[in-house]
């Protein structure tokens, strides 16, 4: 066989397979309410049965009665028609159901943290359980096969002592089971399809998922072809069927390099097909969402990074990858690239590439920090190695590791208003916290940052109780047996991963707004102690007043106190030490799932949304306007180049943050040619110890909101022609100009 | 005198994360003072040697402050907000001014000040094979300024780039060239009687200086600023390719197109715009074009 040639099952029309698949999910949500009928008569049957109990009846039913679709243009089975509508990647559909027999419990934790909403110390639209950013252990599953899984978890239910161990391995067994036998119809239905189909390309692929689907991933992947299958079947009967959000496609690369090796070498795949497969299985999530209605699919794939013995991953399947997402240019999955200092200059050059494509679809990881981070909490290096990320950039070890990651945001502001502000705390902040109302008579800016840091742990060690009291109920809520039975640990354990089961179970409160946290303190540190400019007294005045009646103070705040972001030692300096802080506060805490928290800077919508009905602070920011976001600086003060930014945040001792950090920057327009100097930023922030960098080029939208406020855009940088500038600094007419030069939507 | 902090000069600006004034990432120094006065230029706040006070009204808000700071009384209000008779640029009424509306531009800095800057971005240096540009103004005007940070740049291993407009004594220029890697060198026409029209000053020193630079082996990018109806006609074209032709070694050239980008500068500056009537040149692929095919190497990218 010629090695341009592809062998039928696998061409890809990608117009197609397009078309195919929207007409197909604009029908969803799909009815099935015979189907949960049935498992209401088999629920209320026994008597008071145990969740365990009820997910295991809910994989049952599914397995006899859910409609399994396969699509003509996919070469892949996957489709399981559970009510899940198109643009959910979990937590709908009957895999919910049993969620939804605890909504007594749930309303509960809602109603007692709504103050705290309310207040905007905290938020967590999940009421404080994380039942969104999970993974399948797919290497588990890829090595051991659903079958090899059931062998242990069998053996391990006869040795099981008492009730909830028994009743969650006897669920594991059954979730394996109905895995297997929704597998199988898979085959069968591809079978039925053939005795019609008249399309040699369909019927080519129909065979290849009649003779694979009834093998794969009940036995172990053997090939290229069974790996994707097996990865893409699992995810979506995860997440269809165990109610909860599973975004994360895997590291993709490393998975599947050995397949594609010793494919190649067989002569069973060329090249053009495994990129024609890969096509086939990335193009899937943007087919499935409607995306003109801009949906947050959560889904993402990690490429790059290191094997578990520490070497880099970089090879055909990464190449092949970023290939197909920069000619079809994919919105989903998005892609978390790994790197470190040991990747080859190619594999910078491409990620910079990807970068200035105006795909916005990639975030780079620092695998040196993140890695140390994870161990350093006590896991194992090697699994550390094996981090994924989703669905925006939640940390976790593939599996190995079951997360709470992106479930409690806090607002670092709020507590920083409580401190200058202690008259402003509610009831329940007194109840739940015991707050230092020492802040605003503070004689030494020492004695003020203290009195913070006291309400930050306070508020800290509140929050993560309030946590895992609810943390300890999920498995009770919600187990996920089907889920539990890919992660190493649950099955040894005879726990749950809602339950600690898991070898590592961590979690996190997502930090929000911490460059105007810097700034904000600082501007204390200076004015009111150092410079003694006004006291603590007419700070809070003019803060109250929305800096009315003193442009002149709040000018002189943007102009003359350095800034987190500006590069300067004093407050790179501080930002350390406080950064440094902050994690050790938000560390340790028992997250009731037999794991502990720790520290991310990670933010997620909300620096936006808190901004919006924040006051004003310190730093010179008025009320309404944002928080800064993730790890990055305000945007406030006037920043010489993006190198300082860089330098800025490299400056945070991120491997205390297991949790990650996301710093935003944006390249200035003109720039998206210039692929050596954004692979030098790429290599700068991974060698200065960065967590995760997003690289934008400024578009048509920025431009016009920085015509409208230049206050808010003294960053922004524009190519002019063979020169760059500050875009608000140039005269309105090149403003414009430039502006023009974006208008068809594009970035010059 | 070799310490740092005691040699000084007055700069107008240091740029970080410059990329288009050289090869990869780089952190470029403006100068300030410069012998020229082309009617185009667009860092008019760089001609002068000595500091200027700007005034950018979009900043202003209104508050009095530089009217009370005032010595001379030299504030007036509305745009129009310096009484440039009176000023004597002190600087009092910038520092009283909360919001950057009122500027002094050019501000003595020393040798030790400058390199701060510039050490902060060495990794990036390093990985992108970039440098520091010496630009202004004309980095050749303050000359031992220039030598002594060109040399400072050099001992700590950074490449180094010289944006000049090429009219110094030609010692000057070659004793900056021991310690330059690549100059930026303005060729503004080739045709000397425009060249005195347009920049103050005829061309002999600039092209003379380019040859014997060429001479050297030194390496260099030569640009030219493209000025519509200016020194972008055909013969305009054609002369500076036929000079760049006749340089020895391997010449590359590059076009700076005209824009607009100085005017508020002027403006700041209370000085009138000389060239309003002006846009960004329709020409430059046929400006090229006719480059190309006289066997000119223009620089891509
Ligand atoms: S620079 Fe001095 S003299 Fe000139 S306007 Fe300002 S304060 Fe007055
Ligand atoms: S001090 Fe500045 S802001 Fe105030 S009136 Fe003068 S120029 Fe305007």
């Amino acid at each position: 066989m010629s090695s341009s040639i592809l062998q039928d099952f696998a061409i890809f029309d990608g117009a197609e397979f397009f078309r195919e698949m929207g007409q197909f999910y604009s029908a969803y949500p799909a009815d099935v309410s015979d189907v949960e009928e049935e498992w209401r008569r088999r629920v209320r049957s026994g008597p008071g049965l145990s969740s365990f109990r009820c997910k295991a009846l809910l994989y049952e039913v599914a397995a006899e009665r859910c409609d399994v679709h396969l699509f003509r243009q996919s070469p892949f089975y996957y489709e399981i028609v559970t009510g899940r509508p198109r643009n959910s990647h979990g937590m709908d559909g009957l895999g919910a159901l049993v969620l939804g027999l605890h909504t007594d419990e749930i309303e509960h934790v809602r109603s007692s943290i709504d103050c705290f909403e309310q207040e905007r110390l905290f938020s967590s639209w999940e009421q404080l359980i994380d039942w969104d950013h999970h993974s399948v252990g797919y290497d588990n599953v890829l090595a051991c096969g659903l079958g090899g899984l059931r062998e242990t978890a069998s053996e391990r239910l006869e040795r099981s002592s008492g009730e909830t161990e028994q009743e969650f391995l006897a669920s594991v067994v059954t979730a394996l089971d109905s895995l297997m036998s929704l597998s199988s119809r898979f085959a069968d239905r591809a079978e039925e399809m053939l005795d019609t189909e008249d399309d040699p390309a369909v019927r080519a692929r129909l065979l290849r998922i009649a003779e694979t689907a009834r093998r794969v991933p009940a036995e172990p992947a053997r090939t290229f072809y069974e790996a994707l299958s097996g990865i893409l079947f699992m995810r979506e009967a995860c997440a269809s069927l165990d109610g909860i959000g599973v975004c994360i496609l895997g590291h993709l690369d490393r998975m599947l390099e050995p397949y594609y090796r010793s494919d190649i070498n067989a002569g069973r795949l060329t090249e053009a097909e495994a990129k024609s497969l890969l096509q086939a299985f990335l193009a899937a999530t943007d087919a499935r969402f409607d995306l003109s209605t801009g949906p947050e699919t959560a889904t993402t794939v990690n490429i790059g990074g290191q094997d578990r013995s520490g070497r880099p991953v970089y090879n055909e399947v990464t190449r092949i990858i970023c290939e197909v997402f920069l000619e079809m240019r994919l919105v989903n999955p998005k892609v978390n690239a790994r790197i470190c200092a040991a990747h080859p200059d190619e594999y910078y050059n491409l990620l910079a590439r990807a970068a200035l494509s105006g795909c916005n679809v990639l975030a780079i990881f620092n695998d040196e920090t993140i890695i140390r981070a994870h161990a350093e909490r006590g896991k194992a290096v090697e699994d550390c190695r094996l981090y994924v990320s989703g669905g925006c950039q939640e940390l976790m070890l593939q599996n190995t590791e079951v997360n709470f990651r992106g479930c409690i945001y806090l607002n670092l502001l709020k507590v920083l208003e409580l401190t200058i502000h202690p008259e402003r705390s509610t009831e329940a902040d007194r109840e739940h916290f015991i707050l230092d109302d020492t802040g605003p008579a503070c004689g030494s800016f020492e004695a003020f940052y203290e009195s913070f840091l006291n309400n930050l742990k306070s508020v800290l060690n509140g929050v993560s109780s309030m946590g895992a009291d609810a943390g300890s109920h999920a498995w009770r809520i919600n187990p996920c047996p089907m889920t539990s039975a890919t992660v190493s640990g649950c099955i040894e354990n005879g726990r749950d991963m809602m339950q600690g089961g898991a070898k590592y179970n961590s979690s996190s409160i997502s930090l929000n707004g911490f460059g105007t946290l810097v700034d904000s303190l600082y501007s204390i540190k200076e004015l009111v102690y150092d410079r003694r400019a006004f006291s603590m007294d007419e700070l809070k005045r003019i803060l109250d007043e929305n800096y009315r009646g003193h442009e002149g103070v709040r000018r002189r705040i943007l102009r003359e106190i350095p800034k987190y972001g500006q590069d300067q030692d004093d407050v790179n300096a501080f930002a350390r030490r406080l950064a440094a802080d902050i994690a050790r506060l938000a560390s340790g805490q028992d997250n009731g799932r037999g794991g502990k928290f720790e520290a991310s800077l990670f933010s997620y919508g909300l620096f936006h949304k808190w901004g919006e009905v924040s006051p004003a602070t310190p730093d010179g920011r008025l009320a309404g306007e944002p928080l800064s976001r993730g790890m990055g600086p305000s945007g406030y003060g006037t920043i010489n180049g993006v190198t300082a930014v860089i330098n800025s945040a490299c400056s945070i001792p991120m491997d205390k943050y297991p949790g990650g950090g996301v710093l935003d920057i944006s390249l200035p327009i003109g720039m998206n040619k210039r692929f050596d100097i954004a692979a030098a930023l790429i290599r700068r922030f991974i060698e200065g110890g960065g967590s995760i960098l997003q690289m934008n080029v400024m578009d048509n939208e920025t431009l016009k909101k920085a015509r409208a406020n230049p206050l808010e855009y003294p960053w922004l940088v524009v190519r002019v022609y063979g020169f760059s500038a500050r875009y608000v600094s140039l005269p309105a007419d090149v403003q414009d100009e430039i502006l023009s030069r974006t208008q068809s939507g594009g970035q010059i | 005198m070799d310490d740092c902090s005691q040699v000084a000069g007055i700069i107008s600006d240091i740029q970080r994360f410059a990329v288009h004034d050289g090869p990869g990432i780089r952190t470029t120094v403006f100068l300030k003072g410069c012998p020229m006065r082309c009617l185009w230029c667009h860092n008019p706040e760089a001609r002068s040697n000595e500091s200027q006070l700007a005034f950018y009204a979009n900043k202003c808000i209104d508050c009095g402050l530089c009217a009370a700071a005032c010595p001379n009384g030299a504030i007036l209000s509305g745009d129009r907000r310096v009484d440039r008779e009176r000023c004597c640029v002190c600087g009092a009424c910038a520092d009283a001014c909360p919001s950057g509306a009122l500027e002094l531009i050019g501000r003595v800095a020393t040798a030790a000040q400058v390199l701060d800057v510039v050490m902060r971005d060495l990794p990036y240096y390093k990985i992108s094979d970039g440098g520091v540009t010496m630009s202004g103004g004309e980095p050749l005007y303050q000359h031992s300024f220039s030598i002594f940070l060109l040399r400072a740049f050099m001992e700590r291993g950074l490449h180094t780039a010289v944006d000049t407009c090429g009219l110094a004594p030609w010692e000057r220029l070659a004793e900056i060239a021991g310690l330059t890697n690549l100059f930026l060198y303005d060729i503004k026409a080739a045709d000397p009687e425009k060249h005195a029209r347009f920049c103050g000053t005829d061309n002999a020193i600039v092209l003379q200086n380019a040859r014997r630079l060429a001479e050297t082996g030194a390496k260099i990018i030569f640009r030219v600023p493209l000025i519509p109806g200016y020194n972008d006609s055909a013969e305009d074209i054609r002369l500076v390719g036929e000079f760049i032709l006749s340089l020895p070694g391997d010449q590359r050239l590059e076009f700076v197109p005209y824009h607009r980008i100085g005017k508020g500068k002027y403006e700041a500056l209370g000085l009138d715009y000389p060239l309003p009537h002006i846009g960004a040149p329709q020409n430059l692929d046929e400006c090229k074009r006719a480059l190309l095919s006289a066997g000119v190497k223009l620089v891509t990218g």
